[in-house]
């Protein structure tokens, strides 16, 4: 047994055929994408070697698919970048680090298409108040945008974005459920193969902060 | 084996200098309520920063709302994000890797399963279906990955990071992301067998 085996690997071989599987699991097959100070070292490997150029060769292969993984569209993508810049200008704009300590101060924020400079207010404004102004349709995009408010304002925000998130949650639980329910005969399998995915991942996050 | 002949990585480093100078121009400009700044950046990174969401979501939609998220944060901040000499990319990167994960998170909760009922599909579609049934199966093979090594796997492989960048990115060491990738890399290899054997058959990776 031990003397078939010294046949087909030889004690020289066996390590760097090893280091050359390591070395493509992490760096792929692209030579480019090697570490400089490896790369003649798998070259003449592969010269020399057929084990090892079947190993370079099925590296290349998996690289080869990978790059076969869908993206997106050239349209899309330019629907996406229209559809983004248009929403920040509808946004208006805020500037996080001053948002706590300029709270106290209502700003009104471009409306419909309006351009995107702030004009600042230091009207006071309750939380019932910028609830009323929502309610009655006054300013309702001023009131949505990103501008900074007072803390009562946010306040209430906050309790509007709640509320959206929660009918929001709601609203996509019953379509996953709706959806769900036509695949019940696969959720065994795919419950014990999310299972083993999340195992995984928690080795990953182990391996992580051991190394 | 329907793969593209030609099909190269995405490489994103070229003329990092230029594209990180300009950046600082245009964040300067943006912070100070110039849109069409804004509407560069978006045009400079949209790509690069979609591909990073659509390949750990495995979704155009959602991707898209994780890229918009993403760079209307960067909108919001304005004057108060500071580049170094990289740009605004590795920014947007760490910002919609996070979201494309919160996202994966919050799928798992509410989910029960991801399957979509299998449709038929003409016998006639079959051949011509045949470049896109590789790509879904890559697709449903990376998104078969635990979410670090998926996001490994993207960092390194599709944006071409290299290791010591993904482990910047991701907040790890070098050797975690040694790691990830060689065991999201021989995770593809198994979901993918049949495939690459096939590609090796003919010969067409030499």
């Amino acid at each position: 047994m031990m003397a078939k085996r010294t046949m087909t690997t030889t004690k020289q071989d066996r390590p760097e055929i090893e280091r050359l599987k390591a070395l493509l699991e992490v760096h792929g097959g692209n030579r480019e994408r090697w570490p400089s100070a490896a790369r003649d070292e798998i070259e003449q490997l592969v010269v020399c070697d057929p084990q090892a150029a079947g190993i370079v060769a099925e590296a290349r292969a998996l690289d080869r698919l990978l790059d076969e993984a869908p993206a997106l569209a050239a349209d899309r993508l330019s629907h996406l970048a229209d559809a983004i810049v248009a929403a920040a200008q509808a946004e208006g704009r805020w500037q996080g680090a001053d948002l706590a300590s300029e709270s106290s101060h209502i700003t009104s924020l471009p409306i419909k298409g309006a351009p995107t400079s702030r004009r600042r207010t230091d009207e006071p404004v309750s939380g019932l108040a910028a609830h009323a102004r929502n309610a009655t349709g006054w300013r309702p995009f001023g009131m949505l945008s990103g501008a900074r408010r007072g803390p009562v304002a946010s306040a209430a925000m906050l309790c509007a974005s709640l509320m959206i998130g929660v009918v929001i949650g709601l609203s996509f639980t019953s379509v996953d459920v709706a959806t769900d329910s036509q695949v019940v005969a696969d959720a065994g399998d795919d419950v014990a193969l999310r299972q083993l995915v999340i195992g995984e991942e928690t080795l990953d996050k182990m391996v992580e902060d051991l190394l | 084996m329907a793969v593209k002949p030609g099909h190269q990585m995405q490489t994103a480093f070229t003329g990092a200098d230029d594209d990180a100078s300009s950046d600082r121009v245009l964040i300067a400009r943006m912070a100070g309520g110039d849109a069409d700044a804004f509407a560069l950046l978006v045009k400079r990174h949209v790509g690069p920063v979609s591909a990073i969401a659509r390949r750990m979501l495995g979704d155009d939609s959602e991707a898209e709302d994780v890229t918009q998220e993403a760079f209307l944060k960067l909108w919001r901040l304005g004057a108060g994000l500071t580049i170094d000499g990289a740009g605004v990319r590795p920014w947007l990167r760490r910002v919609v890797s996070n979201l494309a994960i919160d996202r994966i998170r919050a799928r798992r909760r509410t989910n029960v399963t991801d399957d979509v009922p299998e449709v038929a599909v003409p016998a006639e579609q079959l051949k011509s279906l045949e470049g896109d049934a590789v790509a879904e199966r890559v697709d449903h093979a990376l998104q078969g990955l635990p979410e670090r090594q998926r996001l490994a796997l993207t960092l390194f492989h599709f944006d071409g990071l290299s290791q010591r960048e993904v482990a910047a990115t991701m907040d790890i060491s070098d050797e975690a992301v040694e790691s990830l990738l060689a065991r999201g890399r021989r995770g593809l290899k198994v979901a993918l067998a049949n495939d690459w054997r096939e590609l090796v058959a003919e010969g067409e990776v030499d």
